[in-house]
């Protein structure tokens, strides 16, 4: 009796599962593989003392942040970003890494619209030492975190330290270096045509530049490109690193593409943005973050990670809700209870939209009509 | 298919002609009409008509994959977009313009008229001057006329608007022309046919 009725609710269970939403489909398959990955879940609370942002205020995204006072008259925030409290409380290790991912809101404002939004992000962050193999590691994640969202996806990865030695093989001003790096940033070669004359670099500087600048394609081609341009050993190691993912992870739709670029006061080393088809801009964004550890006092830490933008993908993938029912019974107040119980269990059971009521409801598509007289269920013409 | 976002008005119809005549053409867009989307399976472009200022926001939402906006447009909004190419066609300036004979008051507070308030805002705080911004949507040259505001931020191309109501350009912000921007998706997922239109224009505007 108690199996058959474990075995009940197993089905049910399934049933639910397969009518919940793509996307609450895709984040259940994430957290699970994410899990099987040896990467714990990681719950905070909403809040955190403003103080906190204050000193790493250019790590979160401009605007303000959402503030209230306690009830012991600190000043708090509405959490606008998940890894820093992460940071904040990791008791990794070199030798004692910590894998998490959590799935949490965040509070920010759109710049688009000047509002504040709450944001959904699932996330993986890795704590300890990172060994080429990290990067293996959550670069692979990334890549099966988007086939949950979707087939047809591209990870585009990006290296700062690769960045950060081009820069060094031109003699530019850090403005100057800004400026370009924003040319990069958006593939604006005729603007930086423009700039390396009026920062009077030479033709070989600017077409090294222009040529990084033009660097876009599936990795193992387009690392050929890069490791042609590597005039250091910075760019070099990048070149090597982005190489072993390459050997690794081949049959992963990779890009190199260095228009991925972050605040190297906060990142170094490998960045990554990942896309899908359907959706028009990236959903997902990680990268390697030591350079923030040391600015928070975790001095011999390394750390890795990426998020998802949930409210990006819930938007395209979201499907209509299900108005309406696929059975409706009608009762009276002759109606044997139990026997109305038993039907709408069978109906459910069976995997359809069950409604019960004593009249029609007004508005909503009821499917299967069913008519339940004392115990006798009848069904009716709809 | 690609989806190609144009200004409406003239620069749309120089840009329509530009692109038409390297094989990116489409007969029903030359014809008159109301419509907004023009369709050519031959081609294999789809042209959307979108009012100037609004082209970054239908490629940045992947509306279309690529589009044809002025620099200023690109200044003022700050699009998470690639920007691929310049046209060189729709050559103006960013520029601060004044009443002539106008004496600069550095002891109160710069009103500023504009359509362009993000990037009045941001030229005059790399100058560390305070203003008010007096936010406008069209005929911008008549509130200095009318001591709405002080000075205005606007586009200029020729100066005629300008030199007809009494006004001449202050200062230069930034020069603009149109420019092709890309989606970031699509340059992922069509980054040979937005690899072939670009490389084709280039080579028309030599």
């Amino acid at each position: 009796m108690q199996h058959k009725g474990t075995q009940g609710r197993a089905s049910i269970l399934e049933l639910r599962f397969g009518s919940l939403q793509k996307c609450e489909r895709a984040a259940l398959a994430m957290r699970s593989i994410y899990e099987l990955y040896g990467y714990r879940n990681f719950r905070m609370g909403k809040f955190e003392e403003y103080d906190f942002y204050t000193e790493n205020r250019d790590f979160l995204p401009g605007g303000p942040i959402i503030t209230f006072t306690d009830l012991n008259g600190k000043l708090m925030a509405l959490k606008p970003d998940v890894t820093m409290s992460i940071v904040k409380n990791t008791r990794a290790a070199a030798d004692a890494p910590e894998r998490l991912y959590y799935t949490e809101s965040i509070y920010r404002m759109s710049q688009e619209v000047r509002e504040y939004k709450e944001i959904c992000q699932i996330g993986v962050e890795y704590i300890g030492a990172v060994t080429p193999f990290t990067n293996i590691e959550l670069v692979g994640l990334a890549c099966k975190s988007l086939a949950c969202i979707e087939e047809s996806y591209v990870l585009d990865l990006s290296h700062m330290g690769y960045l950060a030695g081009l820069f060094e093989s031109v003699p530019v001003t850090a403005e100057q270096r800004r400026a370009l790096l924003g040319c990069i940033q958006s593939k604006n070669a005729h603007e930086l045509v423009r700039l390396a004359a009026q920062c009077g670099l030479s033709p070989a500087d600017e077409e090294r530049l222009l040529r990084v600048l033009r660097i876009s394609g599936p990795l193992p081609a387009a690392l050929v490109e890069a490791r042609s341009l590597a005039v250091n050993a910075a760019m070099r190691d990048a070149a090597d690193e982005l190489a072993s993912l390459a050997d690794v992870l081949g049959d992963a739709p990779l890009r190199l593409d260095f228009s991925i670029t972050s605040d190297p006061k906060y990142y170094n080393g490998l960045m990554f943005r990942g896309f899908v088809q359907s959706v028009p801009r990236a959903v997902l964004s990680g990268g390697r973050y030591d350079h923030l550890l040391r600015r928070m006092g975790k001095e011999n830490l390394h750390a890795i990670g990426f998020a998802i933008y949930f409210d990006e993908v819930e938007r395209y993938f979201k499907q209509p809700a299900a108005a309406g029912y696929d059975a409706f019974i009608l009762y009276d107040e002759s109606a044997d209870l139990a026997a109305l119980y038993r039907a709408v269990e069978k109906l459910a059971g069976e995997g359809r939209r069950v409604g019960t009521g004593m009249t029609k409801p007004a508005g909503a598509a009821c499917g299967a009509l069913y008519r339940l007289t004392g115990s006798a269920l009848a069904g009716e013409a709809l | 298919m690609i989806n190609i976002a144009l200004p409406k008005g003239r620069l749309g119809d120089r840009v329509y002609r530009l692109f038409s005549s390297i094989g990116y053409d489409c007969a029903a867009f030359c014809e008159e009409s109301r419509r907004l989307v023009f369709e050519d399976a031959r081609s294999g472009v789809r042209y959307l008509l979108i009012k100037p200022m609004d082209v970054a926001v239908y490629v940045e939402r992947g509306a279309a994959d690529v589009g044809v906006a002025g620099r200023d447009v690109l200044l003022e909004t700050e699009p998470d977009v690639y920007e691929l190419l310049d046209l060189g066609l729709g050559k103006c300036t960013l520029a601060v313009a004044a009443p002539a004979g106008f004496s600069e008051d550095f002891g109160s507070v710069l009103r500023v008229a504009t359509k362009y308030p993000h990037v009045a805002r941001r030229y005059y705080q790399s100058r560390s001057r305070d203003i008010e911004i007096i936010k406008l949507n069209g005929s911008i040259e008549l509130a200095p006329i009318l001591g709405l505001s002080d000075v205005i931020v606007d586009i200029v191309e020729t100066g005629a608007t300008l030199r007809e109501n009494n006004l001449c350009v202050y200062e230069r912000i930034a020069p603009s022309s149109a420019r092709l921007i890309a989606n970031k998706r699509s340059y992922n997922f069509k980054q040979e046919e937005i690899t072939r239109l670009v490389n084709t224009i280039a080579e028309a505007t030599k």
